[in-house]
């Protein structure tokens, strides 16, 4: 759990491309929209796409949990998890 | 005397007593007439001429059928701003505008100060695709005649919606067929303007076509959010449509979010806002 943590702060920060913010300055508990990094739904979609390539963890764009999903690299990484413990269950 | 003092002299509009109460409600009856009118044209388009136009040109691509369907909402509109001009709810011709457009595809931003925007660049340029809130494509009528234009669901921000738009837009841009997005997301308010997003900025750089700003200004206010269809001004609104210099993502380098800001600041400055606080986007 601590090392997708690790690894969603530098990858938000390498796929997005930010500029003045360094991954061990990202609060895991931060808003990702908004107020706190200040993300957007097409900075969303960038992650997910890069999340499915990397952990082969899907999240559709219509899924109604999004909203909760993408609420902080906490959340983002608690879902990650979750879905990959599901799959290795399910082989 | 230009259109606008022929339109915005106060000298029509009785003074006082009954006269003016006549006056005012004989406008609010018009404006009703107007909005019959639209829904009934809706109608006529969804249930008649979509499905004849989609018939007559079923062996076209998609997209060909979509540009013809937009053509008569086009034919539609131009016929209801002509009929609340002569009404004198609202002046606005759409002809004479210039509509030359760049070859390889753009991305019309304007901000929305009024319900009207969408029929009022419609009916300029005709041929686009805008995007419209999920609610509306699941109405009657108004749903089909989106679907029939492929028009382009959006969503809400806090997701992924968005960045599924910009997609969905590339392709559309990809057919040859332009976009229009107001980069407020939704209306403006009353007086001012929303900090603009970057999806159509986005659009424009990762297709690498212009973006075409269109300022539209609406004296006196009418139709804005929240304002009730009856609540109409007195005298006849001046709308107005300006075309200002496209940019083209090259001259930034690429950088949807410096095209964005840049942008933002051009309209700003043309509606006399201030500069936008960017510490505190709303």
């Amino acid at each position: 759990m601590n090392d997708i943590l690790e690894e969603l702060k530098s990858m938000i920060v390498q796929t997005l491309m930010l500029k003045d913010v360094k991954p061990q300055e990202i609060d895991v508990d931060a808003p990702l929209f908004a107020d706190g990094l200040g993300l957007d739904s097409i900075d969303a979609l960038e992650l997910a796409v890069e999340i499915a390539r990397r952990y082969k963890v899907q999240i559709k764009s219509d899924d109604e949990r999004n909203r909760e999903i993408f609420r902080s690299v906490r959340t983002l990484a608690t879902f990650i998890a979750e879905e990959k413990s599901r799959m290795e269950r399910a082989q | 005397m230009t259109v606008a003092e022929r339109y915005s002299s106060e000298d029509a509009v009785p003074a006082s007593g009954l006269l003016r109460r006549l006056f005012l409600f004989a406008r609010v009856v018009l404006a009703g007439t107007a909005f019959l009118g639209a829904w009934i044209g809706a109608g006529i388009l969804a249930m008649v001429l979509f499905p004849v136009s989609r018939l007559r040109h079923r062996r076209q691509p998609t997209i060909e059928r979509a540009a013809a369907c937009q053509r008569w909402m086009q034919r539609a509109f131009v016929l209801l701003f002509d009929y609340i001009r002569l009404c004198g709810l609202l002046h606005f011709n759409p002809r004479g505008l210039d509509t030359s457009t760049p070859a390889r595809g753009f991305v019309i931003v304007a901000n929305h100060p009024t319900l009207i925007d969408i029929a009022a660049v419609s009916a300029v340029f005709g041929r686009l695709v805008c995007v419209a809130k999920p609610l509306l494509f699941r109405a009657p009528i108004i749903g089909q005649i989106l679907r029939s234009c492929v028009y382009l669901e959006g969503g809400e921000m806090e997701g992924l919606a968005g960045g599924v738009v910009v997609n969905q837009a590339l392709d559309r841009i990809g057919q040859g067929m332009p976009m229009l997005v107001f980069p407020e997301g939704t209306r403006s308010p009353a007086g001012g303007m929303r900090r603009f997003r970057r999806g159509p900025f986005e659009i424009a750089c990762r297709a690498n076509v212009p973006v075409l700003p269109i300022l539209i200004r609406c004296e006196p206010a009418t139709l804005g959010k929240g304002t009730p269809w009856y609540d109409i001004p007195p005298r006849t609104a001046i709308f107005t449509v300006t075309r200002l210099p496209a940019i083209s993502p090259a001259s930034f380098g690429g950088d949807a979010g410096a095209m964005t800001e840049a942008c933002e600041a051009t309209f700003r400055q043309h509606l006399g806002l201030p500069a936008a606080d960017t510490r505190n986007p709303s």
